[in-house]
């Protein structure tokens, strides 16, 4: 298992690499100057020569990579070409706010997910079942945006409950609203796989063998089945997990959410290239990162699955 | 299997009781009685002057810091640092008095030798400023950019309180550019201490000071209690990032923004509510909105090419249908109350026949292609798809071409596209600023003249215009510059927007300014927020 685990981590590196350099490769193909993001509307072609060389933008390709990469192993994402900023301190400052914005969305979609999908599945072809499904046909279907403005109009603007966006300096109330904006369309897919592999498990031999030892149907279900059923569910909260640790852009514009998925698309309209090295980096290593938590999380659900 | 079904629905019902209690404890955002609530689209790119070139770090710097003048509500230059100043008989030379006793807020007396450590550092490579050409009009500077001087020569400190500017001619708009944020004076000190840091730390000696700053969340400014002309009425300002449109008008209706500007789908719900209309407030922008044609490139280097486009469009019945309310036609570059506009002149008419004529005598009987870029925005869209619909009735197949902002820009300025939708804001409230940097032909492409518009005798007219400072003959001359453009059909022009605002029946002296940056909020005030 250790030895699996660091070659997991040493696979890494080349990974990151890859993704640094294809990144900074597709940066310069892409059309588009970040100089000209930073002059404004009016300037001279001096301003821009000067901020060129000032910014090495004239030095070859390969030096311009190899500073960057020299760089990255210090530590020094760089400055925004656009703010000045160091990139670093922007990731890090605002990953916080997408942590906490991705994990409360997990747990939304978690919680409403497996309910809805156990209720579905315990009841099938019931009303329950029916309403559960409809919820999560409705959850996939309907865009983030429009569950978002509707939550902000009917919690906040009529029903005045909760602040309509906002971090607010971290109070817990202002993440409400997006995070069940961003969680709604996974605890809908969730809520559809849960129901499906319920219903499936829970005619296994081992469950009936479960009920005929008298074993309350709450914990038959809680303790056999849905133990069972957590494997695909757990792949597909990894995946949406490691996606919504990459920043979600329209949740974070709409409820004014200082995270990291406005941050780079900003700086991909910009072109600020620091900005978007930076944060396409700290993406792929939280996508590695998360991949390998999920890999290893198989192995404590399912005693079965054993790494060499 | 009801129990079960029950014992499951409780088991939801808890957990979803506490996770909202553990969520929902606590307090609220501080709504302090007199702090000011307002909001930017978007995060400021600085707060360092330097480098501002943008409307919301340009509004925010000209609350933290002061200049040797500024701008009023409407035109005027009003004195600021400086409180008197001569002007030389040749012109070329300006005399400023300082008022004693300014002070930055870190104690420190403001100096004339600050303003000119603050130019010359927006001169200085060095600052990655892109605003030098603010300056570029004074004695030395040129040198002084390439690095053949150590400073500007033409930037003298006569003592502690008076400083001299000298210009290489007489330049008409020179104190607006004076009133820009390029000019706010910062300190030595703090500048060096901080470094590329010092737009995280802001040390100026305007009306307010930065309290705090959580990037792309908010921006608290708290009253400066020791400014020159007097404490400001609030006590404070939260500034709050809120990108989305329909979120700032949520925000609004919950009463947690003082003031919003109102959205163009949601103008009528606005403008017709009788609760709201005592609170709604309209400007006429400095801006021209217009598609920029590209005057050299076959076949719109003919005017007659260009003037047909100008007929071939119903602008009007686009703005009432699309914009209602929300503009006037534009007769010219120059938008009204500057300046030089000229009421007299007639906007081109709808006249798809005449756009015909033109046409067929320009060589083009069936007609053309052409594509017309622009950004993505779903209003810009709407707009180009009602031009192309006018444009094909007249036999002018127009391709609509969406850009982001970056591929846009870089494209016009290289002359690519055929044509392309832009707006222009003024930087400063003179005619020149709608007329040197858009159509004399040195600032082809990124100096502001992206259509590429090139006539000697306007160039030569507009470089007279820009030395003469007898008011009524350069508004002569900036109404013949413009006529002779717009006679050319340099784009086609479209409308000078106007914006409407709604505010909160608790603000007091809200008002709305021609420059985005003339607001030092000193007056404004809360009573009984509700």
């Amino acid at each position: 298992m250790t030895e699996y685990v660091i070659r997991r981590i040493l696979l890494v590196i080349p990974v990151l690499f890859g993704v640094t350099l294809v990144t900074f490769v597709l940066m310069y193909v892409v059309p588009g100057d970040p100089v000209l993001s930073m002059v404004g509307e009016r300037y001279d072609q001096e301003t821009i020569e000067s901020l060129r060389a000032e910014l090495h933008l004239n030095d070859p390709l390969p030096v311009q990579y190899l500073r960057y990469i020299w760089g990255v192993v210090r530590g020094d994402l760089g400055r925004s070409f656009i703010t000045r900023r160091p990139v670093m301190e922007s990731i890090l400052e605002k990953f916080p706010n997408t942590l906490r914005l991705a994990f409360s969305a997990m747990v939304v979609a978690t919680l409403i997910g497996l309910v809805v999908g156990i209720i579905s599945a315990v009841k099938p072809y019931s009303i329950w079942d029916r309403l559960s499904m409809t919820f999560a046909l409705a959850g996939i279907s309907v865009p983030v945006f429009w569950v978002g403005l509707i939550l902000i109009l009917i919690v906040a603007v009529q029903l005045r409950l909760l602040p309509p966006s906002g971090f607010g300096g971290g109070h817990i109330k202002y993440l409400i609203l997006p995070a069940i904006t961003l969680g709604t369309r996974s605890s809908a897919f969730i809520a559809r796989m849960t129901r499906a592999n319920m219903l499936e498990v829970i005619h296994e031999d081992y469950i009936r063998t479960a009920r005929s030892k008298g074993l309350r149907e709450f914990w038959v279900i809680n303790k056999h089945a849905l133990r069972n059923v957590l494997i695909p569910i757990i792949t597909v909260l990894g995946m949406d997990f490691g996606s919504y640790l990459s920043g979600s852009v329209l949740t974070e514009s709409i409820f004014g959410w200082p995270g990291l998925g406005r941050y780079t698309l900003l700086a991909i309209l910009k072109r600020d290239f620091p900005v978007i090295q930076g944060a396409v980096l700290f993406m792929a290593v939280v996508f590695v990162t998360v991949n390998l938590a999920v890999d290893l999380l198989y192995s404590v659900l399912d005693p079965r699955i054993r790494y060499k | 299997m009801k129990e079960n079904l029950g014992s499951w629905l409780s088991y939801g019902l808890i957990f979803t009781v506490s996770i909202l209690i553990w969520f929902g404890c606590g307090g609220g955002r501080n709504q302090e009685a007199k702090v000011y609530h307002t909001y930017l689209s978007a995060d400021p790119t600085t707060l360092d002057p330097a480098l501002s070139n943008d409307a919301g770090s340009g509004e925010l710097c000209a609350l933290l810091y002061d200049g040797l003048v500024r701008f009023g509500a409407g035109t005027e230059i009003l004195p600021d640092i400086a409180e008197s100043w001569d002007i030389s008989a040749d012109s070329k030379t300006y005399t400023f008095h300082l008022r004693p006793g300014v002070r930055f807020t870190n104690g420190r007396e403001v100096t004339a030798w600050d303003f000119k450590y603050s130019f010359e550092r927006v001169l200085n490579p060095k600052s990655k400023s892109s605003r030098g050409w603010v300056f570029q009009d004074i004695l030395g500077a040129v040198a002084f950019l390439a690095g053949k001087a150590e400073g500007v020569s033409g930037i003298q400190v006569l003592d502690e309180v008076t400083l001299r500017i000298s210009l290489v001619e007489p330049f008409a708009p020179f104190l607006g550019f004076l009133a820009m944020p390029a000019a706010l004076v910062v300190p030595l000190e703090e500048v060096e201490r901080w470094g590329e840091d010092f737009s995280e730390h802001p040390v100026g000696c305007g009306p307010w000071k930065l309290e705090g700053w959580v990037h792309d969340d908010h921006l608290q400014l708290r009253a400066n209690e020791d400014y020159f002309a007097g404490s400001p009425k609030l006590s404070g300002i939260l500034y709050r990032i809120i990108p989305e449109t329909m979120t700032v008008t949520a925000e609004f209706e919950a009463g947690n923004l003082d003031w919003m500007s109102i959205p163009s789908a949601e103008f009528d719900r606005w403008v017709e509510n009788p609760k709201w209309k005592p609170y709604i407030l309209s400007q006429l922008k400095l801006q021209d909105t217009y598609i920029g044609i590209n005057n050299q490139k076959p076949p719109f280097n003919d005017i007659r090419v260009r003037q047909a486009l100008n007929y071939a469009v119903d602008v009007a019945t686009i703005m009432k249908t699309i914009r209602p309310g929300r503009g006037i036609r534009a007769n010219g570059a120059i938008p009204p109350g500057l300046l030089g506009s000229d009421p007299q002149r007639k906007a081109y008419p709808y006249d798809p026949n005449r756009a015909r004529q033109l046409l067929a005598q320009a060589g083009y009987p069936d007609g053309l292609s052409m594509e017309i870029w622009k950004m993505q925005s779903p209003e810009v869209t709407r707009i180009l798809e009602a031009v192309q619909a006018y444009l094909a009735d007249v036999g002018i197949r127009a391709e609509i071409i969406s850009r982001d902002w970056g591929m846009l820009k870089q494209a016009i300025n290289r002359g690519e596209p055929d044509a392309y939708y832009m707006t222009w804001l003024a930087d400063y409230p003179d005619g020149e600023n709608f007329l040197f940097p858009t159509f004399h032909s040195v600032n082809w492409g990124g100096g502001g003249n992206r259509a590429r518009y090139k006539n000697e005798q306007v160039d030569a007219l507009i470089e007279r215009a820009r030395r003469t400072l007898d008011d009524a003959q350069r508004e002569q001359l900036y109404r013949k510059i413009d006529g002779t453009v717009f006679e050319e059909a340099a784009w086609i022009y479209l409308w000078y927007p106007k914006i409407f605002v709604v505010h909160q029946p608790w603000l007091r002296n809200f008002r709305q300014n021609l420059m985005f940056n003339a607001d030092k909020l000193l007056d404004l005030d809360i009573v009984e927020r509700g």
